[in-house]
């Protein structure tokens, strides 16, 4: 059970946590400094358990969504909007700042795959779940969907433009969706599994094309930007 | 995008075999290869620190240009929320699985090896619902 370490900490019940393709990450051992004990998971919602003296905009009780990142809402990047890059919540790096439940290497914050987690910074982060979502798309607006969709806004997207999304995944599939309302022309997804460029035809109704597994298909996905009527495609047709 | 994107069995070697890239390039250097000159590139997600095979030469000369970060979550959650509570998005339609907290192991494998048409696995703790 973790306790509150900090006069801004809350303790949430955790009722709905996801877990995210960037886990695997962990999972394979990928992420430099993740210690025995750590808890993953940095998609979660639940319910304020308990609040530190400091605390104004929680209360035990609320039903919260956490954004996977921490950060302090006040410094130099913070206040320019970079709440990813924060520099007072990690030490143990530079360039990002902290994540729930992702190793020493983005801060040792515990995570929320869990029963109950510790929130630090709870006047920052947190936001009370409006009445009107549901808890399943709250837990998706912690991480996964907002990724998508920030995948799409760094594009720069501008009007008839065609998109390549490489990777199928849920990120993938809602930065494809994401695409369509800023404007894209085509939307082309381009995987090797093949459930899952049939739910981005069905969920993001985009283009899609198979990779192979084990060669790059440069030549191929050039040759689909270049001429786009060039190619007959196996998909439906994007929506007008 | 992703640290450990499939594709090239050098890529794979290199980072998730022996850690020597801080992440798989190769989702990366399709995308400097597929976009046109002057194009733009946006990278999310996860990335490791370290050192990266990325084609930065044909990116300069192809004019591109790369964007990338992770995301500022809350930054997008006023205009998201509008499009969640207008309809214009439903991001719990690619929940695939839902898993008691007990079973996550079962989770992450499954998660991992692509088994079952698993795209978003949620987990529940024990006598939340």
């Amino acid at each position: 059970m973790p306790a509150i370490e900090h006069p801004n900490d809350a303790i949430v019940k955790v009722t709905c946590a996801a877990i995210c393709g960037s886990d695997l990450h962990l999972y394979h051992g990928m992420m430099p400094d993740l210690r025995v004990g750590h808890i993953f998971g940095h998609e979660f919602v639940g319910t304020v358990h308990e609040v530190g003296p400091s605390v104004r905009n929680l209360k035990p009780g609320d039903r919260v969504m956490v954004p996977f990142n921490i950060f302090c809402g006040s410094r130099y990047f913070c206040a320019r909007g970079f709440f990813s890059n924060c520099h007072n919540v990690n030490p143990n790096a530079t360039a990002v700042g902290g994540i729930y439940g992702y190793s020493h290497t983005c801060g040792g914050y515990d995570g929320g795959q869990a029963e109950f987690v510790r929130v630090p910074l709870a006047d920052v982060g947190p936001t009370r779940i409006p009445e009107w979502m549901e808890e399943e798309d709250a837990v998706l607006l912690t991480d996964v969907c907002p990724t998508g969709y920030f995948a799409a806004q760094l594009g720069e997207i501008r009007e008839g433009d065609v998109v390549v999304v490489f990777g199928a995944g849920a990120v993938g599939l809602f930065a494809a969706s994401s695409s369509w309302l800023m404007g894209a022309g085509r939307v082309i997804v381009v995987d090797h599994i093949d459930y899952r460029l049939e739910f981005a035809r069905t969920f993001a109704h985009a283009e899609t094309r198979r990779t192979p597994t084990s060669s790059a298909p440069t030549s191929a996905s050039r040759q689909w930007a270049r001429k786009p009527t060039a190619r007959s495609s196996s998909t439906s047709p994007a929506p007008s | 995008m992703g640290a450990e994107a499939d594709g090239a069995f050098l890529q794979h070697v290199t980072s998730a075999k022996l850690k020597l890239q801080g992440g798989s390039p190769v989702a990366l250097n399709w995308c400097i290869d597929s976009v046109r000159k002057g194009g733009r590139v946006s990278v999310v997600g996860a990335f490791g620190p370290l050192f990266s095979a990325v084609k930065i030469g044909d990116a300069m000369n192809k004019g591109l240009t790369i964007r990338t970060n992770q995301c500022p979550v809350k930054r997008q959650w006023p205009r998201l929320f509008e499009h969640v509570k207008n309809g214009i998005l439903k991001p719990s339609a690619v929940v695939t699985h839902r898993l008691p907290l007990d079973e996550i192991a079962e989770g992450y494998h499954m998660m991992a090896s692509k088994l079952d048409g698993c795209i978003k696995p949620l987990v529940i703790p024990t006598g939340v619902h």
